[in-house]
């Protein structure tokens, strides 16, 4: 029995040791981060953190994203900027917890459960399934949560309405508004025979633009082809058919799956020249020709501010409306403009009509 | 931290771990006693789940526990039937299944990945608006889990002890005995892995409706967990009945779980889990044999003191 002990004791003290290298995510932002005063602070949190910093209010907020990629990421960080930013405008502190459950839903309960013991003052759910896991969650605490990058609040349940949620959940919504990059699909070239949708069936953001996409195509009379995949692989073989069918432009909504795919099937695309129409920046910045829709840096910006609003004006979530975005913004991909022999000002010059802006990019693996 | 707030903590862990431990459960005894790895668990998990949530939404809360219990007995029908019927091998059996259900399980759904719950009834919100205003408020989830384990461990203690029984555990250990002494292993391969997987859907549902979610990544990595699980309660218990062993294995599936809250609250990132979950893995099956080896080595390390002060002399 003693030897069983000290096997299970053993496993804790290697917990203990490992957990050594994760201290830094509990980040405590300050508005002049110094190294020194970071490391007291996060030494000092377990005991008596409120007592040092009497003059400025404290707010402990806990963030938990879905999964690592170039979008979500975006909306962390500029999540974490704002939240800064207004800590100088405004003298109070926000003490940030981040988690990434990586798609496990076992994981994600237990960092809710988690902020729920260091009885956090807000959570923010970054995608939908991490929305739906803090709703349960703070069913009964009735802890305000703001999500980001939910596309549709309202058919998954979170929300009763976008202008009353009418609960303790509101937040930003990433809204895709398919017809728009169909009308560039079709600016770019009028006479397109072939379109391909390239989606995961397993992401719901996906479903209702795939089907406001296929009623559109069905109206001008084009012929569609669909490929999915449901990882980086599967993606891979999808693109081949593509090029297999003779495809002349790639449809995508803004699909979590594909976007993790985009950096290994983008050369594919551009050699066999086919245009990637995609449905938001990052994915123009990981190469495909074209990404369009909400502007994720805004969007972090924007929760971030709606967190504030909550905590420091005391906003209640149940009548503050859920926030959608102007889907004006298109980004293309130059370099890709360049292997296929486009000229970018011309792609610009017949983009234009149709949003209202029309930004150039560079491939890399992650925004600046 | 103090106390007060580990308690909720340590109260998430005992359901999720109640939860897991149904699958544990299965895997103990398809796993240990049919000595067949299953590897359609993560599959039939999520289909559990799905196919609960559909019918509670379709406002059958209870029904929806049977119906998900059945659909886990069809599949484990059908690992089974692929494996001894059609000669394909019990690895890849599990494989395919677990491939094919993927798309089952959006079907389900309604071609969606994931359904909310939250304005559902459930056998989990009958059960708290009952025990509102009570002591035992805030322990909805953790009752009902704790009694669906207690159901399936009477069952298992009891089933196992039957004539079909023995002979399931016979096959796991001895097919050429089992088929000399006139039974037909596959009938008991299909018997075991149904009974299995009826478990595994069970906890899938359950796990969905406390959540008030489901989507279609809940199963992903659920059959590493289990194992993990049943090896760690292996090492808590390592003889006795197969009452006895089976507890082990709640135990196992407890401990996993509390390992996960006690590196979260140490703010370890969520992303080390997996690593941290290896590390107790590898603790645990090696424990026993080196536990074995240490006379062994005793004695060389006497031999060797020996020897030096030999040379000295």
């Amino acid at each position: 029995m003693k030897k069983k002990l000290v096997a299970i004791l053993t496993a804790m003290t290697m917990v203990l040791g490992l957990s050594a290298c994760g201290e830094a995510t509990t980040k405590t932002e300050t508005a002049n981060n110094d190294a020194v005063e970071a490391t007291a602070e996060t030494e000092a949190q377990n005991t008596e953190t409120e007592a040092a910093d009497t003059d400025a209010q404290t707010f402990t907020v806990g963030i938990c994203n879905f999964v690592d990629d170039a979008s979500l990421n975006q909306i962390v960080s500029n999540i974490e900027n704002r939240l800064g930013e207004i800590e100088a405008e405004k003298n109070v502190k926000f003490e940030i917890k981040y988690d990434n459950c990586n798609a496990d839903s076992n994981v994600l309960s237990q960092i809710i459960a988690n902020f729920q013991a260091d009885n956090v003052d807000l959570m923010v759910g970054i995608a939908t399934p991490v929305a739906m896991s803090m709703q349960a969650a703070t069913e009964d605490s009735k802890t305000p949560v703001v999500f980001a990058a939910v596309s549709d609040p309202l058919g998954v349940g979170l929300v009763e309405s976008m202008d009353a949620p009418g609960a303790n959940l509101t937040g930003t919504s990433d809204y895709l508004d398919t017809n728009a990059v169909m009308n560039l699909i079709f600016a770019q070239n009028p006479d397109i025979a072939k379109v391909g949708l390239l989606y995961d069936v397993g992401q719901d953001a996906s479903t209702t633009a795939i089907a406001q996409a296929k009623e559109y195509l069905d109206g001008k009379g084009v012929e569609y082809i669909e490929h999915t995949g449901t990882n980086v692989d599967e993606v891979s073989l999808a693109v081949d058919a593509f090029i297999a069918d003779g495809v002349e432009a790639i449809f995508t909504p803004s699909d979590n799956t594909i976007m993790t795919a985009e950096l290994s099937i983008y050369e594919k695309l551009a050699d066999a020249g086919i245009l990637h129409y995609a449905g938001a920046d990052s994915f123009a910045l990981n190469g495909a020709f074209l990404g369009y829709g909400v502007d994720y840096a805004n969007l972090g910006v924007e929760t971030a501010n709606m967190v504030a609003d909550i905590l420091l004006n005391g906003a209640d979530p149940a009548s503050t409306p859920v926030k959608t975005f102007d889907n004006g913004t298109a980004t293309v991909n130059t370099d890709i403009c360049d292997k296929i022999g486009l000229s970018f000002d011309e792609v610009k010059k017949t983009f234009e009509p149709f949003c209202t802006k029309v930004e150039e990019i560079q491939t890399a693996e992650s925004f600046e | 931290m103090n106390f007060s707030d580990m308690v909720p903590l340590l109260q998430t862990a005992l359901e999720l771990g109640l939860f897991s431990a149904l699958t544990v459960l299965a895997l103990y005894l398809s796993y240990s006693m049919l000595n067949v790895c299953d590897l359609s668990t993560d599959g039939c998990f999520t289909m559990g789940a799905t196919v609960g949530a559909v019918v509670a939404i379709s406002g059958h809360p209870f029904l929806s526990i049977p119906a998900a219990i059945l659909a886990g007995m069809l599949s484990g029908l059908i690992v089974a039937f692929l494996q001894t019927k059609m000669g394909v091998e019990s690895l890849l059996a599990g494989i395919i299944v677990n491939t094919a259900w993927y798309s089952v399980n959006i079907a389900i759904m309604g071609n969606s990945s994931l359904l909310n719950m939250n304005k559902t009834d459930t056998v989990f919100s009958i059960l708290k608006e009952k025990l509102e205003g009570t002591f035992l408020a805030g322990s909805y989830k953790l009752i009902i889990a704790a009694l669906a384990v207690l159901i399936v461990l009477i069952f298992l203690s009891f089933f196992l002890k039957t004539r079909l029984g023995l002979a399931i555990r016979a096959t796991g250990n001895n097919p050429d005995m089992v088929k000399s002494s006139s039974i037909n292993p596959a009938f008991t391969t299909i018997v075991g892995l149904c009974i299995a997987n009826a478990f595994t859907a069970l906890s899938g549902c359950l796990l969905a409706q406390s959540q008030k979610s489901v989507n279609i990544d809940i199963g992903s990595g659920m059959v590493t967990i289990a194992l993990a699980s049943l090896l760690i309660g292996g090492v808590i218990i390592p003889r006795g009945g197969i009452t006895r062993k089976a507890i082990g294995a709640v135990i196992g599936a407890f401990i996993f779980r509390l390992v996960y809250t006690v590196a979260l609250r140490f703010n370890m990132p969520a992303y080390m889990l997996k690593l941290v979950s290896s590390v107790i893995v590898i603790i645990a099956i090696s424990t026993p044999y080196l536990k074995r080896q240490l006379p062994l080595l005793k004695r060389r390390m006497a031999l060797r003191k020996v020897g030096t002060n030999g040379e000295e002399r």
